[in-house]
């Protein structure tokens, strides 16, 4: 089957350019959002949304679009996250986890935070982006990302004994 | 201090992230329709695991591939319909009605405020429970929903009038899932939008809502917040703006609190019915 994506040409890029420049990041972020197993879900669905969106071909800048489509990708998935990342920490606890890539104690910390903290902690912690790139890659202000910011560090305070 | 909480919140990320799985393959498109000067697609949504997807290429499957071969022709014909119905002159035919309906929920589902707005005409007028509204009251509305994340359940839409000069009338019920509702488990609430759809966008906005649905969750939501945040009763309430930034920050702290809300249910092994 042709890969038909490539002939949806932005300007000179293809959208398969476009995918294949951030899929590596988005999988990172996506992963900080839902968790390792839901993040190559979560990212493709998103993609695919964004790309097939009526506004896409009148986007400048695809990389802080597709962010935005992967955190609203992860919030359509919060419920079913939520029930399974719950079922996580009770087999944890009979010893036979679910995701064994992730201990209890990162689980019940991330668990902790809304969606919208855990993109801004993940970006600021793991790509080191200031406010103001962390708010033109959701679409906030820059007073969100630092309230944010801060409630996460907050909650996370407690929870990890800083 | 600040620095030992950052290195640890730093190390947590890095095992959060620092291991990613493969990166799933670009999803590529099954149908493509190229009609007037506007270009409509389809992707193919590959889901299933990377790993999935290479031990059983979709190729493999008889009947996915005898599937995709009905499909095929039956998108052939229907481009073909489609092409002898419009006129390509016309870039907004009147059987765009359903396609401005589409873009319309795909954007307030992506977040994407600018793309729902850019889909009004400049005049459109809205109405809802609380009768009319100006266009910045519902542009707070809007935005107030995409900061709480609301998503909109796939509408079932219908073009219920046609008028000559491409004005079509589409009815698209559906259901509307704020961040109380998702956080708790609640109802969704069901919501009855008709709109009217002319060449330059969409004229008409009417949206009817279950309001004792709203109150399902939002009642207990309300009391829980008296209690827990007397500090902030209004904040995250419905309505309480004069600026589409007030809206944002509303919308911001209303998901907060659910959060919060729902991780105090859980705690006290209740529901958002029990108001405990």
């Amino acid at each position: 089957m042709a890969a038909f994506g490539c002939r949806m040409s932005v300007g000179e890029t293809t959208d398969e350019e476009i995918y294949r420049k951030h899929v590596d990041d988005l999988l990172r972020f996506a992963m900080g959002l839902v968790g390792r197993s839901d993040a190559p879900d979560v990212v493709s669905v998103a993609v695919l949304r964004a790309m097939s969106a009526r506004s896409w071909s009148s986007v400048s800048n695809h990389r802080a679009y597709l962010y935005r489509a992967v955190l609203n990708q992860a919030r359509n998935e919060h419920r079913d996250r939520q029930r399974r990342w719950d079922k996580e920490l009770r087999s944890d606890s009979d010893g036979s986890s679910y995701m064994p890539e992730y201990r209890p104690e990162v689980l019940a910390a991330v668990k902790r935070l809304s969606l919208r903290q855990r993109a801004v902690v993940v970006l600021n912690y793991w790509e080191d982006l200031p406010a103001d790139d962390i708010a033109e890659r959701l679409g906030i202000s820059e007073g969100s990302v630092r309230r944010h910011l801060a409630r996460a560090r907050s909650k996370l305070r407690g929870m990890l004994h800083g | 201090m600040d620095d030992r909480l950052d290195s640890r919140i730093r190390a947590l990320v890095v095992e959060l992230v620092g291991d990613p799985p493969e990166a799933p393959p670009f999803p590529h498109s099954d149908v493509v329709v190229v009609r007037g000067d506007r270009l409509h697609r389809r992707r193919a949504m590959e889901t299933t695991s990377t790993t999935t997807r290479q031990e059983k290429p979709w190729w493999k499957g008889p009947q996915v591939a005898l599937g995709a071969l009905a499909a095929t022709a039956v998108v052939v014909i229907a481009v073909f319909v489609i092409g002898t119905l419009v006129d390509s002159d016309d870039p907004f035919g009147s059987g765009d009605g359903l396609a401005v309906t589409d873009a319309y929920f795909e954007a307030w589902n992506a977040g994407d405020v600018e793309a729902v707005l850019a889909l009004f005409e400049s005049d459109a007028t809205f109405f809802d429970n609380f009768g009319r509204q100006t266009r910045a009251d519902w542009e707070q509305l809007l935005v107030w929903n995409a900061a709480q994340g609301t998503v909109l359940s796939p509408p079932n839409c219908t073009v219920t009038a046609e008028v000559p000069g491409d004005v079509v009338t589409v009815s698209c019920p559906h259901t509307n899932l704020d961040a109380l509702v998702q956080a708790v488990d609640g109802p969704p609430v069901p919501i009855g939008l008709t709109l009217t759809v002319t060449p330059d966008g969409i004229r008409d906005w009417n949206s009817l809502f279950g309001n004792p649905d709203f109150d399902a969750v939002g009642s207990p939501f309300e009391s829980w917040m008296t209690v827990n945040h007397p500090e902030d009763p209004e904040a995250a309430g419905f309505g309480n703006w004069s600026s589409v930034e007030e809206a944002e920050q509303s919308g911001i702290l209303r998901a907060q609190y659910a959060d919060e809300w729902a991780a105090y249910l859980q705690d006290n092994n209740c529901t958002y019915l029990d108001r405990c």
